[in-house]
């Protein structure tokens, strides 16, 4: 299908704006995460969320592909899952003497990967090639995936035993991480009002279709981004580099999806180009996550998100 | 917080303190952060840095103070200062660019497991208290003190008056806490007062009071005699030559209701020569021994402990020396850590003549020790002899007893003692012996001290504890005062039988300030003054400088300084211009804000038309940032509209 065949009569931010109100019925008070998210789906990037239990992590996933008219999987991530869970296994079928390759859940469109860090490294290095080039090879044979496939990770950061935490490789795959936190006890309350009844999740219908979402994707490409601004993003991300205290910096994957990013916020906000308030609002959610940091900041409760604010500050904005 | 409450306050503290050079720069330089636009931005680590130096300087202080001055001055003087070591981080808090202090930077739990959303509090309102308490801890005991405080106390309270509470109500509210508030800690330091003449050895710390005129002895209490095992003197002799076995402070002439008293003693002035700190007791005198005395005091003049027969006290510091005729020698110095070396002649105490004072009895014992002396044939023997039977007397029938079981009923507890119980401390031994030397009529007078009977060999010297404090008589025999100690030698094992588990670990405690007061006395203050200031200057300048280097911003874009420096389209906006103006009159963009935080601050804050600003900020951004840039109408929609919000300002 041609992109122009699509929708020529509405503009993306409101095709965009409709994805976001559709969500919104479900999701209360977190209106700016869920623009990042969205930002993260339309300029194809995945999510990692990192919040506690309850927070609305996996509903915000179902209201998504609800929305897009997607088709979702969640796999709960245990430590005695292995790789082939996820990717798919070929089975021998004695009536045709032949291997047939059974598709695992990574072959969808939305997959939810939930507690993410339970499972072994083994295992949530099998996400590495999907995230990263969006194909999975098994058996020497390379499976394209969805052109649509996107990944939400969550983990809870609270809980410690019995986890083991994302590599630096694999963090490097999300392209933000995200936490919701807490609503306001107003919002709470309305929350609690809404699913009296039934949850409002299963009223939502999908309000744009996978074209729609395609030909979206790359309207995000033609966001546009003053070279200025492109600087900006890459002196962040170089900038992480040589903060003190920290040990490893975010390498160009952080540059490059620091402007995407900021294109699709850009999208979603209803604007046609970047402003510098893009990059800064998604810069901690992008580049905090692929900081390691020092021994000397750990112990003295220095955050990777302190220090990108910090970086924030310190770094004049383009104005 | 009022900026001029905070400097009111450390005016307070300067006045009540005197240290008026210390705090009109500190006022001044805490104010001016309210007035000047420069800011530092310090990191969260920056400032943890500065709280943990802080930290360390209150530390360091407080060791200073203790070793210097010993408890409890030390704690009032810490207060006092507290607020000073806490200035750094004050001044990198006033000039830093939050309004809040993050709770992570007082605490270290916090910092190592950072809450969720984090806590700041304004720090400001606790630093002004902590002003005033500083000031208090000055203890200047007079009505001003009290109106300043009240006054200052009120200043907070009256802003923060709630509007439904009417002015008159309030007032009298407030003057009513006031008076209570008066009342309440009057009344406290009379029942202190109260408290401290009922129970003065519950107060009696580390080292030991002498009253030269009174001696309040536990005769007659019931219970155990405890005293503590603190270190209160060290004695250091000649090679060879043991310490003396008592150490005198205090000698009384008269016993009334289990009190020694000392009366007709004035006190007169002792002189010193050649040098002003060699005091010379006897000037006919020939020392044949020495020591020196290493003393802590914490009374304002102490009595000195000296042996008998002291001819000169040498090497001492102090205002003036006095004695009394019964041989209490007091100097006039603040308390602390002193120091004296005294040469004495062995064996003969130096005292006036006896007089009517050593001779009397009370009318309650009289009888009792009157029948003993005669059935002790004293009145027949020589002094000597008589001296001899006594010590006799006590070594074969008496025991020690630091435990107390039953009162007299009906009689004198010091007759009890000699004709019943048979059993007490040092105090009935001595109140005992006097009396019946009186009775035997040999002058004898009640004299107080220490035993030297531990050698430390940690110390390498001889130490006298707390629990050694001793008394025994003096008597007048053969023109001479001799010393008669007849309490029963096992008193001193049987006293260090009770000495805490802790006492080694104390000791070594004590040693180190001993040895560090030493330290401080022997290099001048002024020469450790001056090499702590070696030391502290450049450090304090590298913290400076590091901070200076890691300065991240000046808050405002100062006016005046080119407008834009890039190379970037759009740097003829008008919106720069209406920044420009914007900053002279405080309200300009920080190096770290958009133009679009700067403008929800506008709106939060500025007394500004934000509605025509907002429209400008869009214009510009899509002129700056929007590679297709503006058209021709939105150029020059941006020009008229800029134009027209300056021209609004300017007028």
């Amino acid at each position: 299908m041609n992109d122009q065949d699509i929708t020529p009569r509405v503009a993306p931010q409101a095709l965009a704006a409709r994805m976001r109100a559709n969500i919104e019925r479900v999701i209360a008070g977190q209106t700016q995460t869920l623009e990042k998210v969205l930002a993260a789906f339309l300029g194809s990037g995945h999510v990692l969320l990192e919040d506690n239990p309850g927070t609305g992590k996996t509903t915000l996933a179902k209201a998504l592909a609800k929305s897009v008219g997607a088709e979702f999987r969640r796999v709960q991530f245990t430590p005695d899952l292995l790789p082939s869970d996820i990717l798919g296994v070929s089975v021998f079928n004695p009536k045709d003497q032949s291997f047939h390759f059974h598709a695992g859940p990574i072959f969808t469109q939305i997959l939810l990967a939930d507690e993410v860090n339970r499972a072994s490294p083994r295992t949530q290095s099998a996400l590495l090639e999907a995230m990263a080039e969006n194909q999975v090879s098994i058996e020497g044979k390379t499976h394209v995936l969805d052109d649509l496939f996107f990944v939400i990770a969550t983990q809870n950061p609270v809980e410690l035993r019995g986890t083991y935490p994302l590599p630096e490789a694999q963090m490097d795959r999300f392209a933000l991480r995200l936490s919701l936190g807490y609503v306001s006890a107003e919002t709470e309350v309305e929350i609690v009002s809404a699913q009296e009844r039934r949850h409002p999740l299963e009223a939502i219908a999908p309000c744009v279709d996978a074209a729609e979402v395609r030909w979206l994707k790359q309207r995000v490409k033609d966001v546009r981004v003053s070279d200025e601004l492109k600087h900006y993003a890459v002196r962040l991300a170089r900038a992480t580099r040589s903060a003190p205290s920290v040990q490893l910096g975010a390498g160009p994957r952080a540059s490059l999806a620091l402007t995407r990013m900021a294109q699709g916020l850009a999208l979603v906000q209803g604007g046609d180009y970047v402003k510098p308030d893009h990059i800064r609002d998604m810069a901690v959610a992008v580049l905090a996550h692929r900081l390691l940091l020092g021994p000397q900041a750990r112990f003295s409760g220095v955050t990777a998100q302190d220090i990108v604010v910090d970086l924030l500050k310190s770094i004049p904005v383009p104005s | 917080m009022h900026p001029l409450m905070l400097a009111a306050a450390i005016a307070f503290w300067g006045w009540q303190t005197g240290m008026w050079i210390v705090a009109a720069p500190v006022a001044i330089a805490l104010v001016a952060a309210w007035r000047l636009p420069l800011r530092w931005d310090l990191a969260p680590a920056q400032l943890y840095r500065v709280a943990d130096f802080c930290t360390v300087l209150a530390v360091v202080l407080g060791g200073y103070l203790y070793v210097t001055y010993g408890n409890p001055r030390a704690i009032i003087l810490l207060f006092q200062w507290w607020p000073l070591a806490l200035l750094p981080l004050a001044l990198a808090h006033a000039y830093g660019t939050s309004e809040r202090m993050d709770l992570r930077v007082l605490f270290w739990s916090l910092r190592r497991n950072p809450p969720r959303r984090a806590a700041g509090f304004d720090p400001w309102f606790p630093y002004y208290v902590m002003w005033l308490i500083a000031a208090s801890a000055a203890n200047v005991r007079d009505e001003w003190f009290y109106i300043g405080l009240v006054a200052l106390a009120s200043w907070p309270l009256v802003r923060i008056r709630p509007g439904s509470y009417r002015v008159g109500a309030w007032g009298i509210a407030f003057s009513i806490a006031v008076a209570l508030g008066y009342g309440l800690q009057y009344g406290l330091h009379e029942a202190q007062l109260w408290l401290e003449a009922q129970v003065p050895e519950w107060l009696s710390g580390a080292g030991s009071r002498t009253d030269p005129y009174r001696s309040t002895t536990d005769i007659g209490h019931i219970g155990a005699l405890k005293q503590s095992d603190t270190i209160v003197l060290r004695v250091a002799a000649g090679d060879g030559v043991g310490p003396p076995r008592l150490l005198h402070r205090a000698s009384y002439n008269t016993y009334a209701g289990a009190s020694w008293f000392a009366r007709s003693a004035k006190f007169g002035a002792v002189s010193s020569s050649p040098r002003p700190d060699n005091w010379v007791l006897e000037p006919a005198g020939r020392p044949s021994a020495r020591i020196v005395i290493h003393d802590y005091s914490v009374q304002r003049n102490p009595v000195l402990s000296l042996p008998a027969g002291t001819v000169t006290v040498e090497k001492l510091v102090a205002k003036t020396m006095k004695r009394n005729p019964l041989g209490a020698v007091q100097i006039e110095r603040d308390p602390g850590f002193f120091s004296y070396e005294a040469a004495y002649t062995a064996g003969r105490a130096v005292e006036g003549a006896p007089a009517a004072e050593d001779l009397r009895i009370a009318r309650a014992e009289h009888a009792a020790f009157a029948a003993l002396a005669s059935e002790l044939g004293l009145n027949e023997m020589t002094p000597g002899a008589a001296v001899a039977r006594v010590r006799r007397y006590f070594a074969e029938g008496f025991q020690y007893a630091a435990f107390q079981e039953s009162a007299a009923r009906n009689a004198s507890p010091i007759v009890d003692f000699v004709l019943r119980s048979r059993a007490g401390h040092c105090e009935y031994f001595a109140t005992a012996t006097a009396l019946l030397l009186r009775a035997a009529g040999i002058p004898a007078r009640y004299a107080t001290g220490f035993a030297v009977l531990e050698s430390s060999t940690l110390e390498n010297a001889w130490v006298v504890r707390e629990r050694h404090a001793h008394s025994w008589v003096r008597a007048h025999v053969d023109g001479a005062w001799i010393e008669v100690d007849t309490t029963p030698p096992t008193w001193a094992v049987i006293e260090a039988s009770a000495s805490g588990a802790w006492t080694g670990v104390l000791d070594i405690v004590s040693w180190m300030r001993f040895r560090a007061a030493q330290a401080w006395n022997n290099s001048s203050g002024q020469t450790l003054l001056s090499a702590a200031f070696i030391v502290v200057f450049p450090f304090a300048l590298w913290i400076a400088w590091r901070l200076y280097r890691s300065r991240r911003k000046i808050n405002n874009v100062a006016p005046g300084q080119p407008i834009m420096t890039t190379p970037w389209p759009g740097a003829d906006s008008e919106l720069y211009r209406i920044e420009q103006r914007m900053g002279e009159l405080g309200w300009g963009r920080r190096v770290h804000e958009t133009a679009g935080d700067w403008l929800a601050r506008l709106r939060a804050d500025a007394p500004v038309d934000c509605g025509a600003l907002a429209e400008i900020v869009d214009l510009h951004y899509r002129y700056r940032f929007d590679p297709r840039g503006l058209s021709g109408t939105q150029r020059a929609r941006l020009r008229q509209a800029g134009a027209a919000w300056i021209a609004s300002k300017v007028s």
